[in-house]
């Protein structure tokens, strides 16, 4: 799966309202169900899903960067939300720094390879600080949509 | 001190983030450079995101390699962690 398919621009929040982390996933989730990508149905499991794995250990793993996840039941394949926050949310990272840049995955169960795969495109793409500022950077939901496309080709070079 | 070693992923959900976390907890224990190299990439075990980024999917033969003064030490100790301490059903 490409990562534009991962974190198409419907899937993107350009300035996270929330500040507390349990608040930051709430609104993710909430924009997932919006853009259809999330049935309603689900919304809550995922939430405590994803606040459950957060209780065991935080994945705020600094940089200003979080990748919240879970896999739930009823899913299909790996779905991807994207939110900046331009002021931070307090998500306990390991840097103990707020968090600028969330990914956040919700996978079936059954999506081991593609998890792992969306969790590895993630990290080789953070890993590049110059993706990174360019995220942080962006003016506008335009400006990062095509920054998340293009990270398909930082992927292949 | 060079130290090398191939051991399975039991791990049922794979290299995700936190398998990955106690690997990098274990070998911040060692003074040793530590690399986990699998399908010609190669990671830091003492960088999160590198082993991540390996994408080491459930069976990976990972390549374990140390160089230091305890680089037998943590070449054993990441060997052990990797076959008999990370929860093969730890999904999350």
């Amino acid at each position: 799966m490409k990562f534009s398919e991962l974190f198409p621009k419907a899937h993107v929040i350009a300035d996270l309202t929330a500040a507390a982390k349990d608040d930051a996933i709430r609104e993710m989730i909430k924009h997932l169900c919006a853009a259809g990508a999330l049935p309603k149905v689900h919304a809550a499991g995922v939430e405590k899903t994803i606040l459950r794995r957060e209780e065991l250990g935080t994945t705020g793993i600094g940089k200003g960067i979080a990748i919240p996840h879970a896999k739930f039941p009823g899913l299909t394949g790996v779905c991807g939300v994207f939110a900046r926050s331009v002021k931070g949310v307090e998500f306990n990272a390991l840097d103990g720094q707020p968090v600028h840049l969330i990914f956040m995955l919700a996978s079936s169960p059954d999506a081991v390879e593609a998890h792992i795969e969306a969790l590895r495109k993630i990290t080789t793409l953070i890993k590049d600080n110059d993706f990174c500022a360019f995220l942080r950077r962006a003016k506008n939901l335009a400006e990062l949509a095509d920054l998340l496309r293009e990270a398909d080709d930082r992927l292949r070079g | 001190m060079r130290a090398k070693r191939t051991v399975p992923l039991l791990h049922r959900t794979g290299l995700h983030l936190r398998p990955a976390k106690r690997i990098w907890d274990t070998a911040n224990q060692f003074q040793s450079e530590i690399w986990i190299a699998w399908k010609g990439r190669r990671a830091n075990a003492k960088s999160l995101l590198e082993m991540v980024a390996l994408g080491a999917l459930p069976g990976a033969e990972l390549q374990l390699e140390a160089e230091g003064a305890d680089a037998a030490d943590a070449v054993q100790a990441l060997a052990d962690l990797i076959l008999k301490s990370i929860n093969l059903n730890e999904d999350l």
